[in-house]
């Protein structure tokens, strides 16, 4: 089983994408995960919660359309999955801390064989640049995690498509 | 089709377990990279020693070469024995990481991911990314399957 990060990112899409031409001929079996943060922490992350008032805000109506919102994303992703091959299911999960955390507890939970990641690709410079939430789940894993870079893929896609100014000539290995 | 660095060491056999696991039955190519032996003194400072320019090693490299194809054929025979079809192949390097030659031959072989082995993090056994990783995932525009050592 898979555990695919999934926020409906350019880049989470690269990653459901790739992991398609690398597993979909087998079928493995992905959970396409959305986290969602309840809005109370949002309101005490941000500070807002210490204002007269906000603290007692009631959210269970925005927590329950934030929910909705991200099932709908996760449902979009697993549909993304299953047209490259996976067996995928959608599920979202409130936060209980980061999206990295609860992504790390998820993973434990399914017993993910691996963790697959979108990296937002930075622009001309072809290199896997982590985003926060990559970043602290690839130090924080104890379970294989495929990063797969977006932007960057895309870039070489379109090089081999026509595009001559980004393709570098290649330079044969010293293979022996 | 996968590409797996390895070097033989511990967390390099974990990657191909891992690997196995999630790509079952993939089409895989066992890399270990080589670095001659003038590169090495070069990269300690040795090569500036009085004499020692220019001084080719022609037995210690092909001992390194031999070395690193044996190293390259046991991680294929224990990819084949986790099910993967794997081929072995050995490269030599001149650079001070051999992360920029991996990333050149996943390119040359269109791979599908890049697999590498990270380091474990004392007691906690969460990733450290060593040099090779590091450098891997910093330049790949492919993904690339991180396997921490507990993960095989």
């Amino acid at each position: 089983m898979l555990l695919i990060a999934y926020d409906g990112s350019q880049s989470a899409r690269a990653a459901i994408d790739q992991a398609g031409t690398l597993l979909g001929r087998t079928g493995t079996d992905a959970l396409v995960l959305t986290t969602w943060e309840p809005y109370q922490d949002t309101l005490t992350r941000s500070g807002a919660a210490t204002l007269g008032g906000a603290a007692s805000m009631p959210t269970a109506d925005l927590d329950e359309q934030v929910s909705r919102h991200a099932l709908e994303t996760a449902t979009e992703g697993a549909e993304l999955a299953t047209a490259v091959g996976l067996r995928a299911a959608p599920r979202a999960e409130p936060t209980t801390g980061s999206p990295a955390t609860t992504i790390l507890e998820v993973a434990d939970e399914i017993e993910a064989e691996a963790i697959v990641l979108g990296s937002r690709g930075h622009g001309r410079v072809a290199s896997l640049l982590l985003g926060s939430t990559s970043h602290h789940v690839l130090h924080h894993a104890h379970r294989p995690v495929i990063v797969v870079p977006s932007d960057c893929v895309a870039g070489e896609k379109a090089a081999r498509a026509g595009d001559t100014s980004r393709a570098t000539p290649p330079t044969p290995a010293r293979a022996a | 089709m996968l590409l797996i660095a390895y070097d033989g060491s511990d967390n390099a056999k974990a990657a191909i377990d891992a690997a196995a696991k999630v790509a079952p039955g993939a089409v895989a190519t066992v890399l270990t990279t080589w670095e001659p032996y003038s590169g090495t003194l070069a990269r300690a400072g040795a090569g500036g020693v009085s004499g020692m320019a220019g001084v080719a090693f022609p037995d210690l490299d092909e001992q390194a070469r031999a070395t690193a194809e044996r190293v390259a054929a046991e991680g294929a025979e224990l990819a084949a024995a986790a099910g993967l079809h794997a081929t072995a192949r050995t490269a030599e390097t001149n650079a001070t990481s051999p992360a920029p030659l991996i990333i050149e031959i996943a390119d040359e072989l269109e791979v599908d991911a890049i697999v590498v082995g990270t380091r474990g993090h004392g007691r906690v056994k969460s990733m450290v990314l060593g040099s090779t990783s590091h450098g891997v995932l910093g330049h790949a525009t492919r993904p690339v399957l991180l396997v921490p050592p507990t993960a095989g």
